[in-house]
């Protein structure tokens, strides 16, 4: 890229070709205030706070610095008289128009607006404040979030992330000028509109426009604990950042900076873990008495596991993980398995296919020219965010979309073309002819990506979606075996919070002679454990997980577990000590 | 060397911005040496002296007929008119009533509330009558100093108050300027 050289308050500084004059700006710390403009999403110049001033010949010429371009030899302003003054001016009209009484605001103390007033010294404002006829209707229909289009700015932030950030097209903005409005869909209420609450909207949101309903008011960003880690619920992966106050657990938001997803989450990693979760904590050793789990002491709990353990012929014993562990906390496991010579050892999601791709990197998902997607659904359930970096990519036009499934999924309405199975070859056509085609699967399409592999040779990537959080970990620590309920009379199960357990799994389970189960939860292992050892949750885990990428991400503690709660390797070490 | 003097009234406002002025604590006894308070809703006295003070304080956005007489009395009999807390700075929650017609307003409180029987709107001609917008305080008169916050904290009324005695008119920015 060429150097160009800008004169910018007096003095001369550098950019690139292809920079706007915000750009420059933010390369050499020059303080230009902005209010719609947001890293990593397009500009627009809505909120016209970025003004600047250009020198030409006659009156210097005012641009939002956000949209125009920079070019060599331009002379600029950023901080006169003038611009201070229209930019108090916007501000005033912005506050003017709407409900911006901060003192019954949950964003107040967190809002970019309000900010900015402060920055400009805003005492009282000119016009007349008046709530706008047309934006009353506060949209609560949605289960993790508020709309209130009254403390809405229209900086398009929302709008911008939902379609091109997280592809997911559902905002949009009716009507013009003051009549303006944010809109899901064709108008409908956000909960009954095609929102897949992924709340991007709600982490970009610069005012109280977009609430998450269960941490507003709980805490001002100056007054929360924010932790980095990774979610613990799918194998992307994704950065995430776990916000708390006072070791309580407050909101989960994206990592901006985290290379996965970029600050994008899911429902199941930003919402579900504080609003769906509903079971009982495990938070005390238990054990089974006259048929009913009881309370124990970790030394009775331990003691008790142990003694069956050690007599137990070991090709009685089995061993069940889940891949919600670590991969630090998976390898201990199999070790100790080895070491009492118990090989009926394996995940609970089954056993793991081990692809020839020792990994992938989801960016490349940027540049590719077709997705083939075999198996997986990326709509709901598990790996959304990778449906989420499909689906922005859509909005490119010669970027296609190839569901091969003989289900309906949830991106079918992205796709160019739905095959059934028996159409693989199309499929394959298809890729052929696709200059950097990208094969994503899971376990279940294993046959007909085999076939994909061979025919495609090195013509195609394929990314395949683990079935567990951590399979590569478990995969890593050699636990990629089958478990077989049959087998086994006494049975050890590292569960973490898995509970999606077939019935078949559980009345197997049950048919066992003794079950220890180390558990976040009660629900389902209360209905065939003998023993229980109440272990921590994701946020108050300690390690490392490899993604489907093969990246080794590190997950970190955000809060202290609940007193009589145990780290899974404390307990898989105070046992392996008894054991001896 | 005379006192300064200062009279404050309240409009359509709760009592936090009088209650925050109070709360200056001792701040308010070092005040007295040099300032005296003329009159005000929480004293004795409750309306500024005709031959005027010094400077005048207001609470509460400006939203009937009375809180209009109030809101020009003062102005006429303060040298310096300071505008204290969102209500009488920004128009605050007396806004809320701006997208509906002062008639709506009335039935909604006399009529239609959950525990109303019976109820009338009450008719007199004591009582003030509802303006169609409620405004804040610069909108019906001129004011020299503005310091919003719901209530502004007592360290900012003292800051105003510490500034105006210096003969500055204070600048608001940083602790002083809250809107909550
Ligand atoms: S959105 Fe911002 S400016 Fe508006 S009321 Fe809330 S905190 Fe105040
Ligand atoms: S939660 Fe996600 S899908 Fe729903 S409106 Fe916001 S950005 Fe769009
Ligand atoms: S809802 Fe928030 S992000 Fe969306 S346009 Fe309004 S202020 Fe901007
Ligand atoms: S895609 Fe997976 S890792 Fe990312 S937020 Fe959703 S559940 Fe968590």
């Amino acid at each position: 890229m060429a150097e160009i050289t800008l004169t910018i308050n007096d003095k001369e500084v550098k950019g690139e070709d292809g920079d706007t004059i915000l750009n420059v700006c933010q390369k050499n710390d020059i303080d230009v205030p902005t209010l719609c403009h947001f890293d990593g999403i397009p500009d627009m110049g809505s909120c016209r706070i970025c003004i600047v001033e250009i020198e030409g010949s006659g009156r210097p010429r005012i641009s939002t610095s956000c949209t125009t371009p920079a070019t060599d030899g331009m002379i600029i302003q950023t901080d006169t008289e003038k611009l201070r003054g229209m930019r108090r001016n916007v501000l005033e009209f912005l506050l003017s128009e709407g409900n911006h009484h901060c003192m019954y605001c949950a964003a107040s103390g967190d809002c970019e607006l309000q900010d900015l007033a402060y920055r400009f010294g805003i005492d009282y404002i000119k016009m007349p404040v008046t709530p706008s006829e047309e934006s009353t209707h506060v949209d609560s229909s949605q289960r993790y979030l508020v709309a209130d289009p009254n403390r809405c700015i229209l900086c398009y932030r929302c709008v911008r992330v939902c379609n091109d950030m997280a592809g997911n097209q559902v905002l949009g903005i009716s009507n013009r000028g003051s009549k303006a409005q944010i809109i899901s869909d064709m108008g409908e209420n956000r909960g009954e509109s095609g929102c897949v609450s992924c709340g991007t909207c709600v982490q970009v949101c610069p005012t109280g426009a977009i609430l998450d309903r269960r941490s507003a008011y709980m805490g001002r960003k100056t007054e929360v604990d924010t932790t980095k880690s990774t979610c613990l619920f799918c194998s992307v992966g994704c950065g995430n950042e776990i916000i708390s106050r006072d070791n309580y657990l407050i909101r989960i938001e994206g990592d901006w900076d985290a290379e996965p997803n970029k600050g994008l989450l899911c429902v199941l990693g930003r919402f579900s873990p504080l609003y769906d979760e509903c079971r009982a904590r495990a938070n005390k050793p238990m054990i089974r008495k006259d048929d009913q789990l009881q309370k124990a002491t970790w030394n009775e709990a331990l003691n008790a596991v142990a003694e069956k353990l050690k007599f137990t012929d070991k090709d009685k014993i089995g061993g069940l993980v889940s891949t919600h562990a670590t991969t630090e906390t998976l390898k201990l496991f199999a070790k100790y398995s080895d070491d009492m010579g118990a090989k009926n050892v394996g995940c609970i999601e089954g056993p793991i296919s081990d692809p020839p791709e020792k990994g992938f990197d989801l960016s490349d998902l940027n540049d590719a020219d077709l997705y083939v997607v075999v198996g997986e659904d990326l709509s709901e359930g598990l790996h959304q965010v990778v449906g989420f970096l499909i689906k922005r990519n859509l909005i490119e036009r010669d970027k296609r979309l190839v569901i091969v499934n003989d289900e309906e999924t949830g991106l079918i309405e992205f796709a160019d073309k739905h095959l059934k199975i028996s159409e693989l070859d199309k499929a394959i056509e298809l890729c052929k002819d696709a200059e950097n085609p990208i094969v994503v699967y899971n376990d279940e399409a294993i046959n007909q990506v085999d076939k994909m592999r061979e025919e495609l040779a090195d013509n195609a990537k394929f990314f395949w979606m683990p079935p567990g959080i951590n399979s590569r970990g478990a995969l890593a620590a050699g636990l990629d075996g089958e478990f077989d309920p049959d087998k086994a009379s006494c049975v050890y199960v590292m569960a973490c919070e898995a509970g999606d357990i077939s019935e078949e799994l559980l009345s197997k389970l049950k048919k066992a002679d003794f079950v220890a189960v180390q558990t976040s939860y009660m629900e389902p292992w209360d209905e065939v454990a003998d023993v229980i050892l109440p272990t921590t949750i994701w946020a108050e885990r300690e390690g490392t997980v490899i993604n489907m990428e093969g990246q080794e991400l590190k997950v970190n503690k955000a809060v202290d577990p609940p007193k009589e709660v145990k780290a899974e390797a404390d307990i898989l070490n105070a046992l392996a000590e008894k054991i001896g | 060397m005379p006192k300064v003097t200062v009279a404050t009234d309240w409009l359509d406002v709760c009592a936090g911005c009088h209650m925050s002025l109070l709360d200056m604590d001792e701040h308010l006894i070092e005040l007295l040496s040099k300032i005296e308070i003329t009159s005000s809703p929480i004293t004795d006295l409750k309306e500024p002296p005709e031959e005027g003070v010094d400077v005048g304080i207001l609470t509460g956005a400006v939203s009937d007929t009375h809180q209009r007489r109030v809101a020009r009395r003062m102005r006429e009999r303060c040298k310096i008119l300071v505008a204290i807390g969102d209500c009488a700075a920004m128009n605050g929650i007396p806004t809320m009533r701006n997208d509906l017609t002062p008639d709506d307003v009335l039935t909604r409180g006399y009529v239609e509330t959950e525990s109303t029987v019976d109820g009338k709107i009450p008719k007199s001609r004591e009582i003030a009558r509802l303006l169609p917008q409620s405004m804040p305080v610069h909108e019906v008169v001129k004011v020299d100093v503005n310091l919003p916050g719901c209530p502004p904290s007592a360290e900012s009324i003292y800051f105003v108050l510490k500034e105006l005695l210096e003969g500055r008119i204070p600048t608001l920015s940083g602790e002083y300027l809250k809107y909550d």
